[in-house]
């Protein structure tokens, strides 16, 4: 079975106080990231940690040769999922907000390296803009034999009709699909477009000189741990392509 | 854009949708096991007649908290939701199974949707008063590319159609109606079906507020969001309001359906973008709860050192 951890922000007062940004608060934040927890925990899996608010540190997911702590949170569980305003910088990292400078107000992924020596298999980003089509190569340096990084390649809805996302991607979880079909299917209620998406790595066979074997990449073959088959960590060196699998409506 | 514009342009999304001067608030069946069990037989009998899931007697029916889920053959389910009826089907296949050969434009995939929608006599499941309108087309695609830059041709994995009930001609917003996504082979990869089933009586007829006043609600929230007493003009990328029925969600019960205004507001912040859908009553009396601001955090201890020594420890 998985270990899971679980960050969710929906007030950014202090964020706006201290004019690091204007984001206003989240509306169903609590609804999502208490949904996905209640499915998965009902399911037998192992919450290892649910932090919200300003409870939630950028350093919990930076590398700890970074000046990070991910070795002992987003990188000791199997699953993490997190709710925050999002974005990406020019080079295609993706950038997450804090309501609490402990240590930055905002995460760069530059600075992670999911899967190393842990644990990581599955990243959910519940968050705008993070995974953006035209640079989403940016993202490749957090795959350190972590699997499937999960977000939006554009808007992502917070209100009334996608309250219910963490529910639907927790019992598509336990219902045996696929971590990418779990993500794409899950946060989709099908009237906005909340633009999911889900980036892998693949070795040589898999990218088989650009006519990919989709039939061998984590997206096709990943399930969490206790309902179906997970493929193996591929480090750094094994490492031949990046693939991403996007909805557009 | 300032705070008055914001709500000139709300308002003004409405203005070319015909809203009624009253509108009736229509009672809902409140469905019991037997009757939920009996859709869901309906909706897989449906399914296998037209070979679109894999035949099996009944399947391996089981009960979850908020749903039940029918096992069938080759890894396919199908769910039906408790609290409202709503139904789906997943076929099971992994993501990238079954792509498409060739890219296609969304004229044809959209055609390939409603071909299969008509098949399926989706409409039926509208009601007697009701009907269904197609809305819009999703698709799935994947690329990839090597260390060195080189990307790979993009390929098409899914097509799927979203369909809007309407009942009475005002539309039941929320989650999509019908969606049904189609592989490439044409089978069915996925079908949910969100339309609650009427109880055929009408509690009320009530009078529809003018979109101005439910557009100043909205605009309300949102300041009190962003901590303003203001919606700051500059904030604001793209705002729609949209008139219609309102259904909560798949896991909610819901004695009624009853008018609302739905606003969709995108904000461009200097650290990000903020999409936002925020719906208000469109009728002076308050038939149906409207969570504004969703639950709260149920893990309640906070994170002290202590709590991160402890962590560490263990």
């Amino acid at each position: 079975m998985a270990r899971f951890g679980v960050e969710a922000i929906r007030y950014f007062s202090h964020a706006r106080a201290a004019h690091v940004s204007t984001a206003g608060d989240l509306t169903y934040t609590f609804n999502r990231s208490n949904g996905l927890d209640n499915k998965l925990r009902g399911a037998g899996h192992t919450r290892a940690f649910y932090w919200a608010n300003t409870d939630v540190w950028e350093t919990d997911i930076r590398d700890s040769d970074q000046g990070g702590d991910d070795r002992h949170w987003v990188d000791d569980v199997d699953l993490f999922w997190i709710e925050t305003h999002g974005n990406h910088d020019e080079a295609g990292h993706a950038v997450l907000l804090y309501d609490t400078p402990a240590t930055e107000w905002l995460a760069n992924s530059a600075h992670w390296q999911l899967g190393e020596d842990w644990n990581n298999e599955w990243v959910m980003a519940y968050s705008c803009d993070t995974a953006a089509l035209p640079t989403v190569t940016g993202l490749w340096n957090i795959f350190a034999r972590m699997h499937i990084y999960c977000g939006a390649w554009d808007l992502m809805w917070d209100g009334i009709t996608t309250d219910e996302c963490g529910e639907d991607v927790g019992d598509n979880l336990v219902h045996g699909d696929t971590v990418a079909h779990a993500w794409h299917d899950g946060v989709s209620d099908w009237w906005v477009d909340n633009h999911p998406i889900t980036v892998c790595v693949g070795d040589a066979a898999t990218w088989n000189d650009g006519a990919i074997r989709w039939n061998l990449s984590a997206i096709n073959r990943d399930h969490l741990w206790g309902h179906g088959t997970v493929t193996a960590d591929l480090a750094p060196a094994q490492q031949a392509c990046l693939l991403w699998y996007w909805t557009e409506g | 854009m300032s705070d008055h514009t914001l709500l000139h342009k709300l308002a003004g999304a409405c203005a070319d949708a015909r809203i009624p001067g009253q509108a009736d608030i229509l009672l809902l069946q409140m469905p019991t096991q037997e009757q939920l069990h009996a859709r869901a037989r309906r909706f897989v009998a449906l399914l296998t007649e037209h070979g679109d899931c894999p035949h099996a007697n009944d399947g391996a029916w089981q009960q979850r908290d908020d749903h039940t889920v029918i096992h069938l053959p080759d890894g396919a389910r199908a769910m039906v939701y408790h609290a409202s009826g709503a139904l789906r089907y997943v076929s099971g296949l992994g993501p990238t199974d079954a792509s498409f050969e060739h890219d296609a434009e969304r004229a044809v995939l959209q055609r390939l949707v409603e071909e299969r929608a008509r098949k399926l006599t989706l409409s039926d499941w509208a009601g007697p008063n009701g009907e269904l309108r197609f809305e819009r087309l999703f698709r799935t695609l994947g690329q990839g590319a090597d260390p060195g830059g080189k990307t790979s041709p993009t390929t098409l994995f899914r097509a799927l159609g979203a369909w809007r009930q309407y009942t009475g001609g005002i539309p039941v917003l929320g989650a999509a109606s019908v969606a049904l996504r189609l592989t490439g082979d044409g089978r069915l990869d996925a079908l949910s079906v969100r339309m609650r089933p009427a109880n055929g009586e009408v509690l009320d007829r009530a009078a529809i507020i003018e979109p101005q006043a439910g557009a100043r609600q909205i605009v309300a929230q949102l300041a009190t969001l962003l901590g303003q007493k203001e919606v700051p003009g500059d904030l604001v990328e793209s705002a729609t309001l949209q008139f219609g029925y309102l259904d909560l969600g798949k896991r909610k019960s819901q004695r009624v359906l009853a008018p609302g205004y739905v606003a969709q507001i995108v904000l461009r912040h200097k650290t990000g973008r903020q999409a936002c859908v925020l719906a208000v009553r469109a009728t002076e009396r308050a038939y149906l709860d409207l969570p504004v601001y969703g639950s709260g955090i149920v893990a309640g201890h906070g994170r002290t050192e202590i709590a991160r020594c402890e962590r560490a420890i263990r």
